[in-house]
């Protein structure tokens, strides 16, 4: 049986970065074939440019990605004001490399994910 | 969104966006709006995903409802998705590397739509009645037009269709205003116009 990598981030991890760092940080740690496990949500900017910066990179090797997420949505300048007076934004994200998660279903308080290699 | 004036206020030359996920039936839609206030069609329609790969733009829809005038400029995106592998098309009969080449050209147009979020004046976000509505492609969707104040009218779409499920997108998405419909077969469609207007 493969085994399934996966990353736990703190907020604190990604709180010095700027959006586009903090999407390519989560790309690059993707595409090594992690499931990260985000302890906030990204706002609908960092969400927007995620996806965007997935297709740039999508071939027949990395198809693009999973992503799911928890809590409420919260503009960028709420977020960059809690993150500037040390405090921490709410929810929680989970994103991995499409390839590997298989299902990824989300009720709004809960996400049930199933990954796995899928055969070619 | 004032009511009153339809989702565009006061303005009277305006653009719409189709936004959702691929499909979710935008290009019908589209395709149904133009045939009923210019006669012909906008774009191609088919059951293989990402059918439509670059923003399709229909000008100058006049339409006339309930005594107000209104000129659209009608964008048909391309649907959003993270994901896009050429394996999925080669289940419908396309052949390698014209596979390959569609996958190519549907991230090309998943950016391009991306980037239109900023250009629009207001959106219809269309969701497949029959398909989980809450998903994160909608979510990023609708976070992007709230956070730009872009007006919104959610359609749930194929309410023709066995296993079409409105409630659960009233469920996911309460705050936005929806209009049940099928675009195939036009059902309703009138009350989309009177809240467009």
């Amino acid at each position: 049986m493969a085994n399934i990598k996966m990353e736990f981030v703190s907020s604190k991890a990604l709180s010095s970065m700027e959006s586009s760092a903090r999407v390519k940080y989560l790309l690059s740690v993707i595409r090594k074939g992690y499931i990260i496990v985000l302890e906030e949500k990204l706002d609908p900017n960092e969400e927007r440019l995620l996806i965007e910066k997935t297709m740039q990179i999508v071939d027949s090797k990395f198809t693009g990605i999973e992503i799911s997420s928890l809590g409420m949505q919260t503009e960028s300048w709420k977020n960059a004001i809690i993150k500037l007076l040390g405090g921490k934004t709410s929810g929680l994200t989970v994103i991995g490399p499409a390839k590997l998660i298989k299902t990824i279903k989300n009720d709004q308080e809960k996400i049930n994910l199933m990954a796995g290699l899928k055969g070619d | 969104m004032n009511i009153i004036n339809g989702m565009f206020g006061k303005k009277k030359d305006v653009s719409l966006g189709l936004y959702g996920a691929p499909n979710a039936g935008k290009t019908t839609l589209a395709n149904k709006i133009c045939v009923d206030w210019l006669g012909e069609p906008l774009g191609a329609v088919s059951e293989v995903p990402h059918e439509t790969r670059v923003v399709q733009k229909k000008e100058k829809v006049n339409m006339h409802v309930n005594g107000r005038k209104l000129s659209m400029n009608l964008l048909d995106m391309p649907g959003i998705a993270t994901k896009v592998d050429y394996k999925e098309f080669l289940r419908y009969g396309i052949k390698k590397d014209e596979a390959r080449a569609r996958a190519k050209e549907a991230t090309k147009g998943i950016i391009e739509a991306i980037k239109w979020l900023e250009n629009v004046d207001a959106a219809l976000v269309v969701m497949d009645s029959t398909q989980d509505p809450y998903t994160q492609v909608n979510i990023t969707i609708l976070g992007n037009l709230e956070a730009r104040n872009i007006p919104v009218i959610l359609v749930a779409n194929k309410t023709d269709l066995p296993g079409a499920n409105v409630e659960k997108i009233k469920e996911a998405f309460p705050q936005y205003r929806l209009v049940a419909l099928s675009a195939k077969k036009g059902d309703n469609i009138e009350q989309l116009y009177r809240i467009i207007s």
